[in-house]
């Protein structure tokens, strides 16, 4: 207790610095409202001291400098500082605050020290083992900072941490020590005439009552077959599951199907292959079949060995007139169906046996291999070898000192895995196996703050510790050889070797880590599946459309970075990245296959850009409605970098109605009205209102849709008539600017964006520079910002170019 | 409440280093014999709709006792002076990253959930997990409907991995392992103290290489690896001691995650045999009802949606059913909690159930007037308790008012401004 107070008190008593010459300006321009007495939105400046030491005073000054730079303050109708003297106010209170941050920064750094986020933690298991199991889900989840969950701050440590690292360990290590028999592989095509539940439901005669006392108990034979495929209209998981193919074991697996639609008036049919363990279903791929003529289809994947493989097809089994398959029959069925002429399925692939990991986890131990005979179990497991070193303290040794360097990441101190062999060693000295030993060192190396932690000094890093900044920005993982390499002989902080190591990184395969996780939080596509939309509002969303989405935005980002696309794109762009589903979804015509390409938007379109983007517009909005607030704050705070203050607590928030009789912007309006209201609502709705034009699921809209009141919907959805919603009250996407410059709608909205490209720019790199160096923005880091966007706009302001700036920069360069 | 959570964690480190070691031993003694004569301890038990709960069918007109029972808690009516209808009662400044952040912080009250240097602070149930769960064999439970997610959050801000397999709670808490899992999990604990041991002694090597200006950052390491050690030295202990037995069949795991009142009823069946076994004090459960169109008759749309309801009076009709079946359950909870006996009373005497939502009215994602039920610990119960709907009282001083009752000394937790709510008396 005596500890406590004494640090109260010290915490009270810390001094104020002196105040800043801004007293006159203050005094002239903002004290009316701002004092003892008036005290306008809270703030007393004729009281406020200067402490910036502590984190809220500092903030508080942050933000009156702020909204005087912004001329938000003094008020619109209140008399301007001349110019003259709002730089000489800047400048005075700019200065020291900086000042303070960047003593900070020189002593401790700008990142506090930093450790794996579960998704790194992941990767680098992956790469250290040369494992694919996933680990991430043993781990607690991460709390973002700043919008991203490799901001060190966040990343804390608790006891639930550590027995949860213990535990992911464990289970990486039981996925890269293997000792079983080679598993005997298949590599097999299957038809689906041998499928049991299909063969049955050809084999029955129709009309065979399953039910004796029941009539409407007759068979329906809902495939048909032909010498060389089955044709399907149902692809119910219970008939078409692939019951043949047992999978051998854990492993990679290749599949390959050849299939095409059926009697769909020449149009195609996307296929989806699944796993499933009846325990959990998931989308394994998917792919476009066209009409009539076969396509052949492989991808490779990782499955548990547990479960059996499963196709879908979303439209088959329904005819045009409406009619079900189970109420036809498919002699005469004049429906949509799936011709499937084989699948293929191979696996595991796997050069080596045993897998390469035995060896990343133990070191190169002899092994001598068992025969048949010799009929010893692990896990049910049939063991195929077994360890055997000639000296195991020896063994340990060499094990635990090589995979200790590769965990930290650096050349070992003199001694510095002999904790960890100790540990072993006394653990073979009380009976245990060469492998339990060496599990035991493994996990407490894996457990160790060397490996869970990113070690940096304050000031310029090493060039190991820019190598493993370099590979968790751009890979989420450990630094590969070639970077560790260049990094040990001294030669990644010199420019052009840093440029060539950042176009190498970002050309390999692992650069879409990095586009995954960076895009999934700063555009927060994570949260794609937080909201599902009302199926009968919008009964055109599946899926594919979901998947789709965020696929379109990765591919985009993915465009602009490889083809170094200027950053103003994100505005608005002349081309999108769509497949077929997309491009339905956007009514761009002609568009076949799965995969995304880029296509050149028509002039008229109101697509191109993010914000035009299905997966953004499906993060801002409910599931049921759009709100330009919400939106409006989202292109502000991702976009603009400038999010708008959390609305006050003690107004609430509008109250969504689908009924139809009233729009969300009447409500608004309303909202609007008091002026407090409005000098935030000013600046936040306005690209809310441009994007009203589009709906929960990114579709275009002239109308709302309504469940209530509202005419008839003229288009039809899959040849069919729509009659789940109502076309609702018109869409007005019209709005103000906050400094007047109006707009008709999207298009007008987006031309009137390009003028703020500087600052899109700026805040992109802003969040490049926090997601890269795990650390916020702070108030002393703007110049840096700013010089980074300055030399990406010299050098023709393309995205890669900015991401080489960042790279480059002070803030990357230094802790 | 900038400085405050630092301290906290301060002073509760120098504190546990030594209370730690001393009931430990205590806790080791057979209590059984000792435990049936002594006073029952009290327990807590949280559970969060987190989609909401429609106010107008929840909350009485009247206030006081003598209320008119509404839809929601005629479904309660038989336990009608065992409960307390909270209203106007919220956790101040949730406006957060989006409207469902809230749920994060139903049980610590940080401020601002999601915005930019949020932290998450310790939610109450850990806090108790904190101070007394050395006493049990869990030192808290933490259940989810569906999924990891749940409202338990450690002191660094964690969140707890919630367990939503009904039997693997069971046989975590009432079925032995066979003398060979037992030995293996004996090795098991032992290696892992080693190994703390170890990263322990070289976290000091660490701490010698970056210098002072992350020590903070290593302290936290220290702490958890030090916590690791001592949990693993007590689960020795409790590894060895036989489980308690139940006169109850070890249930079957409801699959379908749509199937929310089904998975919730075996999460619920599961608390008063956890508490009536003193296996555990503190227990959260997260109703989680996303994506999915739940199983209840009636129901069409998916839940999440249904929640935003826009006012359309048959997705109203449908929340209400999915709303409706959820009170039934906890209905079942109490009466459940009631049925079985202690020395003094009920185990719904010396357990306090609070009930409800982070959120006011799901629809616009407003995160004041929360719904509330307190039930049990022995409080004078029976009215509809309303305080201001403008200027709500803040949850947390109804938290403390729940840590004095467990016997735990605190006169503060997360944005409290008192140390009850007023009107609310054992």
């Amino acid at each position: 207790m005596q500890r406590l107070f004494a640090y109260l008190i010290l915490g009270s008593t810390a001094s104020a610095a002196p105040l800043p010459p801004v007293t006159p300006f203050l005094e002239q321009h903002c004290t009316e409202c701002h004092d003892g007495d008036v005290k306008k939105g809270g703030l007393d400046l004729t009281s406020l001291s200067f402490k910036p030491e502590d984190r809220r005073n500092f903030d508080r000054w942050v933000k009156v400098y702020d909204r005087v730079s912004k001329g938000e303050m003094p008020p619109a109708k209140k008399e301007r500082p001349e110019a003259g003297a709002l730089q000489g106010f800047q400048a005075a209170l700019k200065a020291p605050l900086s000042d303070h941050e960047l003593a900070q920064q020189a002593k401790n750094g700008r990142t506090v020290l930093r450790r794996l986020n579960r998704t790194e933690y992941e990767n680098t298991l992956h790469d250290l083992l040369g494992i694919s199991l996933p680990l991430k889900h043993i781990l607690p989840e991460d709390t973002p900072l700043h919008g991203f969950d490799t901001v060190a701050e966040g990343l804390r440590f608790s006891q639930l941490q550590i027995e949860k690292y213990l535990e992911a360990a464990d289970a990486a290590l039981d996925a890269a020590i293997v000792l079983s028999k080679r598993p005997v592989g298949i590599n097999q095509r299957y038809s689906y005439k041998n499928e049991q539940g299909i063969r049955k439901n050809l084999d029955t005669p129709p009309g065979t009552l399953s039910d004796k006392t029941n009539p409407k108990s007759g068979h329906r034979v809902m495939f048909r077959e032909n010498d060389k495929e089955v044709i399907m209209f149902t692809t119910g998981d219970y008939l078409v599951g692939l019951k043949q193919c047992r999978l051998p074991g854990p492993g990679n697996y290749r599949i390959k199907v050849s299939g095409n639609a059926f009697q769909s008036e020449g149009e195609p049919l996307t296929l989806m292959i699944y796993s499933n363990n009846y325990k959990q279903k998931r989308l394994l791929s998917y792919c476009e079949l066209p009409a009539d003529k076969p396509r052949e289809f492989e991808f490779t994947t990782r499955l548990d060995g547990t479960e059996h493989i499963v196709i879908n097809c979303d439209r088959v089994g329904r005819d045009k007139k409406g009619q079900n398959i189970y109420n036809v029959g498919a002699a005469e069925f004049q429906g949509t169906g799936l011709a499937m002429q084989w699948i293929e399925v191979e696996g595991p692939l796997s050069a080596e046996w045993p897998p390469v990991s035995l060896k990343k986890a133990l070191g190169d131990v002899p092994l001598t291999e068992l025969g048949d005979k010799q009929k010893k179990f692990r896990d049910g497991k049939q063991l195929g070898y077994e360890l055997a070193p000639a000296d195991v303290k020896l063994a340990i040794a060499n094990g635990l000192n090589g995979f200790a360097a590769r965990a930290f990441r650096r050349p070992l101190e003199q001694d510095e895995a002999a904790p960890y062999i100790a540990l072993a060693t006394q653990s073979v000295d009380a009976g245990s196996t060469f492998e339990d030993a060496m599990r035991v060192g493994l996990r407490a190396i894996l457990t160790s703050p060397a490996f869970l932690l990113l070690e940096e000094h304050p000031g310029r890093l090493s060039d190991r510790a820019l190598a493993t900044r370099l590979a968790y920005f751009l890979t989420s993982s450990m630094p590969d050889d070639e970077l560790m390499k260049v990094a040990s002989a001294g030669q990644l902080s010199q420019p052009a070797v840093l440029k060539a190591q950042t176009e190498r990184l970002l050309k390999g395969p692992k650069a879409a880590t990095f586009v995954t996780n960076f895009v999934g939080q700063w555009l927060e596509l994570r949260n794609i599946d937080a909201t599902t939309p009302d199926t009968k509002l919008y009964p055109e969303y599946d899926m594919l459309l979901k998947l789709g989405m965020v696929s379109e935005t990765e591919a985009f980002f993915n465009e602009m970075l490889t083809q170094n696309l200027p950053v103003a794109n994100l505005i608005h762009s002349d081309f999108a990245m769509v497949n077929n589903r997309l491009a339905e979804h956007y009514e761009l015509p002609g568009i076949a296959g799965e995969h995304f390409r880029r296509v050149s938007l028509p002039k008229d379109s109101v697509r191109g850009g993010v914000l035009t983007q299905a997966s953004v517009l499906k993060v801002t909005a409910n599931g049921t409605v759009t709100s330009p607030v919400i939106r409006g704050a989202w292109v502000m705070k991702h976009l603009l970098g400038q999010p708008p203050p959390p609305p006050p607590g003690n107004v609430a928030g509008i109250e969504p109605d689908t009924r139809g009789s009233t729009t969300i912007r009447e409500q608004l309006a309303k909202h609007r009205d008091s002026e407090s209201c409005a000098s935030c609502h000013r600046q936040i709705d306005p690209p809310g209102f441009a994007l009203e034009s589009f709906d929960v699921i990114g579709g275009f809209r002239e109308n709302y849709r309504s469940n209530e009141k509202g005419a008839n919907v003229k288009r039809k959805l899959n040849g069919q008539n729509i009659w789940q919603y109502k076309e609702g009250l018109p869409v007005d996407a019209s709005g103000e600017l906050a400094d007047g410059r109006k707009f008709q709608g999207i298009t007008e909205f987006k031309k009137l964006l390009l003028d703020q490209q500087d600052q899109v720019m700026r805040a992109l790199a802003g969040n490049l520079v926090t997601y890269g160096t795990g650390a916020g923005i702070q108030f002393a880091d703007r110049d840096a910002i700013d010089a980074i966007s300055k030399q990406a706009k010299a050098d023709g302001s393309g995205l890669r170019s900015l991401v080489h700036a960042v790279v480059q920069s002070q803030l990357f360069l230094s802790k | 409440m900038i400085t405050r959570p630092a301290i906290s964690r301060r002073t509760f480190l120098h504190g546990s280093g030594v209370s730690l070691a001393l009931p430990f031993l205590e806790a080791m003694m057979p209590r059984l014999s000792s435990a049936a004569a002594a006073t029952p301890p009290k327990r807590m038990v949280f559970a969060c709709a987190s989609l909401g709960i429609y106010g107008p069918s929840l909350f009485p007109k009247e206030t006081g006792r003598g209320y008119t029972l509404t839809p929601y808690l005629e479904a309660l009516k038989d336990h009608r002076d065992d409960f307390t209808v909270l209203s106007g009662v919220c956790h101040p400044d949730q406006a957060g990253a989006d409207g469902h952040t809230s749920e994060m912080t139903w049980l610590t009250s940080a401020r601002g959930p999601g915005m930019g240097g949020f932290r998450n602070t310790v939610s109450i149930d850990q806090f108790v997990a904190e101070k007394i769960g050395y006493e049990t064999r869990y030192p808290s439970l933490v259940l989810s409907s569906a999924g990891q997610s749940s409202q338990s959050y450690t002191r660094s801000g964690v969140m707890v991995q919630a367990q939503s397999k009904p039997s693997q709670v069971f046989s975590k808490l009432f079925l032995d392992g066979t003398p060979g899992e037992i030995s293996n999990q004996m090795r098991k604990l032992k290696e892992g103290r080693s190994i703390m041991d170890t990263v322990q002694a070289e976290a000091k090597r660490f701490e010698r290489r970056v210098g002072a200006a992350d020590k903070e950052k290593l302290d936290e390491y220290y702490t958890s690896v030090r916590e690791m050690e001592e949990r693993m030295l007590k689960s020795e202990a409790w590894v060895q001691k036989p489980k308690p037995k139940v006169d109850a069949k070890p249930p079957t795991d409801v699959e379908n995650e749509a199937d929310l009142i089904a998975r919730m009823k075996l999460l619920f069946d599961l608390i008063p045999l956890a508490l009536q076994t003193d296996s555990t004090r503190a227990i959260t459960v997260l109703v989680q009802g996303r994506g999915d169109v739940p199983l209840i008759n009636g129901v069409t749309m998916a839940h999440h949606n249904l929640s935003h309801h826009g006012q359309d009076p048959m997705k109203i009709e449908q929340l209400q059913r999915i709303e409706r079946a959820e009170f039934e359950a906890l209905n079942g909870l109490f009466t459940s909690l009631k049925a079985k006996k202690e020395s003094n009373g009920s185990l719904l005497d010396n357990t306090m159930v609070l009930f409800g939502s982070n959120l006011g009215n799901a629809n616009s994602h407003d995160w004041h007037n929360l719904p509330l039920v307190f039930a049990g610990g022995g409080f004078k119960h029976g009215q509809h308790l309303a305080f201001d709907a403008k200027n709500n009282q803040p949850m947390c001083n109804l938290f403390v008012q729940m840590l004095q009752r467990m016997g735990i000394e605190a006169d503060e937790f997360g944005s409290s401004s008192g140390t009850s709510l007023p009107g609310l008396v054992v």
